[in-house]
């Protein structure tokens, strides 16, 4: 086991330097140059020949990468286009936003396709599991962004219950600022939800169909005692799209959002590509990609521990 | 893997009047295709269909609800919503087909020999696809647009990258198992060349399993193409595409709902009608799939 969490982790900053690699490219190769908008455009070329030997501009790509990534590990990303404060502070006070609006998603997700799963594979052909099923394959078909408008239409701008936008103001009461995360992470939760509902649904369905559960029940176990031994086999391919579904939740953060103005990582990065703003978008990119994998990495590292057949794939 | 030499049949089945897998779908899958005809046709007879040019302005008529001169209302600049939705359908799917299109024949570009050669062509192929799943497809879109700018077709670029990695693993989990087929074992013997070899011998058992993932990913497609639009990373406005008309309605959500509520449910009723075609050729196609299911 322990072989292959090395191997794993192995894997893992192999993927994370590559992915370094491929963030500094793109911001490379992005139109515009970072001199000039630090200038504007009244700068005269000698100034701007003189702008970038201050920001190391004319040392070559693979020098500039290093000296990237040695900043990067120190958490020195350079400071923003548009605003002059430090990347790692705005970053860090978008993050906090996103995991506040993340956990309220997982929370509320888990709380509505947990039973909702648990219901239909326990009920399975009837109408209630027809119903979930149903509410499950719309959940999927609505896609983020209509999903959070049609929020908005309906509880901000119809019932009037919650705010449409923003996160409020500082040093406002919890309940208050819970207030502005209801509805985007109502949005984040449903998909969420439907997704966990589906995955329970099959895989609980079917540990219940399996010859241990007959022989177990047919000793005289109680059927909730059955469903707890069943449970445990349903829930390693369940934690593992779950655990797919959190990581996608930061892509689902980038709508959502937007949808909502929410001052998140997603919001950033959206606003920070628009306006070039590249210090910015090279943080927001790294950050993207090492939580994603991180995410990914600790489901396989759970997964491992939980199920030794899984270990072989990866060692 | 039991699945193979079945899919094999299908594929290569007599196909010369209806295809052999088109009968027997079930009346979901029908419906499913019937929905998404419909949405082509109307997308193709707009103009034939709606008096209005979808960019037209009439600053009188602004953000109006239905009325029998503009069915679904008009939008905040006056334009027929009806209409936008119409053409807005369009770059939805034309992009939609493009990118999957896309991801399909990259797939199978690096699957087959992924798969075919194993070893060093293998490790190398998976090691650069391992960097395409590192990031959440929209970051993915976001470089991307980044590079190149915004655009339909960076959209189309951006979805299709993102499904590649779907498409080489499943192409290449496929040749995996078919290389060590003995019909390829006797066309090596026979001195058949690797290239002949992979598609002759090994790509005609990836095509059914194609066309399911095809099915699969185009609901995806669709919903990432429109997300992109509301993101504003697609079409240039005036131009319409129905994931813009959202987020442009979106300021005007106090005055009228028409202009979002409907392109919605056009999003919605096309990505049900793809998702239960998909299914019903997943069930049909892929005899694997039907365990799990009811």
């Amino acid at each position: 086991m322990w072989r292959f969490a090395l191997v794993r982790t192995g894997q893992l900053l192999v993927t994370l330097f590559l992915a370094s690699v491929a963030v500094f490219l793109v911001i490379e190769h992005a139109p515009g140059d970072p001199a000039q908008v630090q200038l504007g455009l009244s700068a005269t070329p000698a100034e701007i020949a003189v702008e970038r030997r201050k920001l190391g501009l004319d040392a070559s790509v693979m020098h500039r990468y290093v000296v990237w990534l040695g900043q990067a590990l120190h958490l020195d990303l350079g400071r923003s286009f548009a605003t002059g404060l430090p990347v790692t502070r705005t970053i860090v006070t978008a993050f906090g936003y996103t995991l506040r609006l993340d956990v309220l998603a997982i929370v509320l997700g888990i709380a509505l396709g947990l039973p909702l799963g648990i219901a239909a594979a326990l009920r399975r052909g009837s109408r209630l599991d027809a119903g979930i099923s149903a509410f499950a394959a719309l959940g999927l078909s609505v896609p983020v962004f209509a999903m959070g408008t049609l929020l908005i239409l309906v509880f901000a701008v119809h019932f009037k219950v919650m705010p449409a936008a923003g996160a409020g103001v500082p040093g406002q009461s919890v309940l208050s600022s819970l207030r502005y995360l209801v509805l985007p992470a109502a949005t984040l939760a449903i998909p969420f939800a439907a997704v966990l509902a589906r995955y329970l649904r099959v895989e609980l369905g079917e540990a219940m169909e399996q010859p241990y559960v007959l022989t177990a029940r047919s000793l005289g176990l109680r059927r909730r005692t059955v469903v707890v031994n069943a449970w445990r086999n349903a829930m390693i391919p369940t934690i593992t799209v779950m655990g797919i579904q959190v990581g996608r939740l930061l892509a689902g953060a980038i709508i959502t959002e937007t949808v909502f103005s929410y001052p998140g990582i997603g919001y950033l990065t959206v606003q920070s590509i628009q306006s070039l703003d590249y210090p910015v978008v090279e943080g927001v990119l790294l950050l993207g990609a090492a939580v994603f994998l991180l995410v990914m990495f600790v489901v396989d590292v759970v997964i491992g521990f939980a199920s030794p057949r899984m270990r072989i794939e990866g060692a | 893997m039991s699945a193979v030499p079945v899919s094999v049949r299908d594929a290569t089945g007599p196909t010369v009047t209806v295809p052999r897998w088109w009968r027997g779908l079930s009346w979901r899958a029908l419906v499913g295709a019937g929905g998404v005809a419909a949405f082509l046709v109307a997308a193709v007879l707009a103009g034939a269909v709606s008096p209005y040019s979808p960019d037209a302005l009439a600053i009188g008529s602004r953000l109006e609800g239905p009325s029998a001169a503009h069915l679904l209302g008009t939008d905040q600049l006056g334009r027929d919503v009806l209409t936008r939705i119409l053409y807005g359908l369009r770059p939805s799917l034309e992009s939609g087909f493009a990118a999957i299109m896309m991801a399909a024949v990259v797939g199978v570009a690096l699957g087959l020999p992924s798969g075919y050669f194993g070893s060093l062509v293998d490790t190398v192929v998976t090691r650069v696809l391992d960097l395409l799943v590192a990031w959440p497809a929209v970051f993915l879109a976001l470089a991307i647009v980044l590079l190149l700018g915004t655009g339909e077709l960076q959209v189309i670029v951006a979805i299709g990258l993102a499904e590649v990695p779907v498409f080489s693993r499943l192409v290449r989990s496929i040749a995996m198992v078919a290389a060590r087929s003995d019909h390829v074992v006797a066309a090596r013997a026979a001195g058949a060349s690797s290239l002949r070899i992979m598609l002759r011998h090994v790509l005609p058992f990836v095509v059914t399993p194609l066309v399911v993932q095809f099915a699969i990913a185009a609901p995806q497609a669709l919903v990432a193409e429109a997300s992109l639009n509301y993101l504003g990373l697609g079409t240039h406005p005036p131009a319409p595409s129905l994931g813009a008309m959202v987020s442009e309605g979106q300021s005007f959500l106090a005055y009228a709902a028409g202009p979002i509520v409907f392109p919605i449910l056009v999003i919605v009723a096309l990505v049900v009608s793809l998702t239960l075609l998909a299914d019903g050729l997943q069930d049909r196609l892929d005899p694997r799939s039907r365990i799990g299911a009811r």
